[in-house]
């Protein structure tokens, strides 16, 4: 297991608010659905088809890589449904799984916004909230996205609603993600404090001079 | 790669994979879900 991995199990599996910050590539990803998945898994409440976590995403790209990872922890085929949403394809196909039943939610902010202004979610049964890359959304320019986003879901959800940041950076709207969303109680994992470079171990970079 | 590329290619993560424990210290995690993570390679 990966640093990311072993800091992070106990503190989401005991439904801690929790910021992590670590490079992208780190393995954060298994970090926060193993923990969860058992942990649903354990109470008993993967498979009825009610929203129980739901991950905000700032690419198709990554949320789509984030659902093959809570598919790839399936104990059988059936035993929980993982949806996908995010924009340029039709809405309606969406709207029609969710209808029928998710578990786990992985969408893109805009879409989960249309979402949300059609009235096609139910958050009485979320347990569990997770921004990941949270400083690329704010790069993205979906600051306001996620604001609008966290306050709904935080007026609708259950009160105990776990919230789990992940951010390569820690920037200043982070911050204030963290205060206005998250239990004062809070916990903070650093793995990239002490780190020469900011930049993943497990991605390999290359810079070329070009002479133009 | 050519050898001018390898003379310019500057490798920019200097970090060891840093593995620090396996699942032995997580009972929460079941025994189905090990083996699934381990035929995936992750241990």
């Amino acid at each position: 297991m990966f640093p990311v991995q072993f800091e992070t199990f106990n503190h989401v599996w005991k439904r801690k608010d929790l910021i992590v910050r670590d490079l992208t590539g780190s393995g954060k990803t298994l970090g926060f659905s193993l923990p969860l998945v058992e942990f649903l898994r354990k109470n008993k409440t993967l498979g009825n088809g009610k929203i129980k976590a739901m991950v905000l995403a700032p690419t198709r790209e990554l949320a789509l890589q984030v659902a093959k990872e809570f598919n790839l922890q399936k104990h059988h085929e059936n035993e929980y449904n993982v949806l996908t949403v995010y924009g340029g394809v039709s809405i309606d196909d969406q709207t029609y799984q969710l209808r029928k039943g998710v578990d786990i939610f992985v969408g893109t902010t805009g879409r989960i916004l249309d979402h949300m202004e059609r009235k096609n979610f139910d958050f009485t049964n979320l347990r569990t909230v997770i921004l990941d890359e949270a400083d690329q959304m704010l790069k993205l320019g979906f600051k306001e996205d996620v604001d609008k986003i966290m306050f709904t879901i935080k007026d609708k959800a259950p009160k105990d609603l776990q919230v789990l940041l992940f951010s390569a950076t820690i920037p200043r709207w982070v911050k204030e993600i963290a205060e206005s969303f998250m239990s004062p109680h809070f916990e903070t994992i650093d793995l990239a404090q002490n780190l020469k470079n900011k930049t993943s171990k497990t991605v390999h970079h290359l810079a070329i001079n070009c002479p133009w | 790669m050519s050898m001018q590329q390898q003379q310019l290619a500057i490798p920019v993560a200097d970090v060891a994979k840093r593995a620090v424990g396996d699942f032995d210290n997580f009972p929460e995690i079941t025994q189905k879900s090990r083996e699934i993570l381990i035929a995936r390679g992750i241990t």
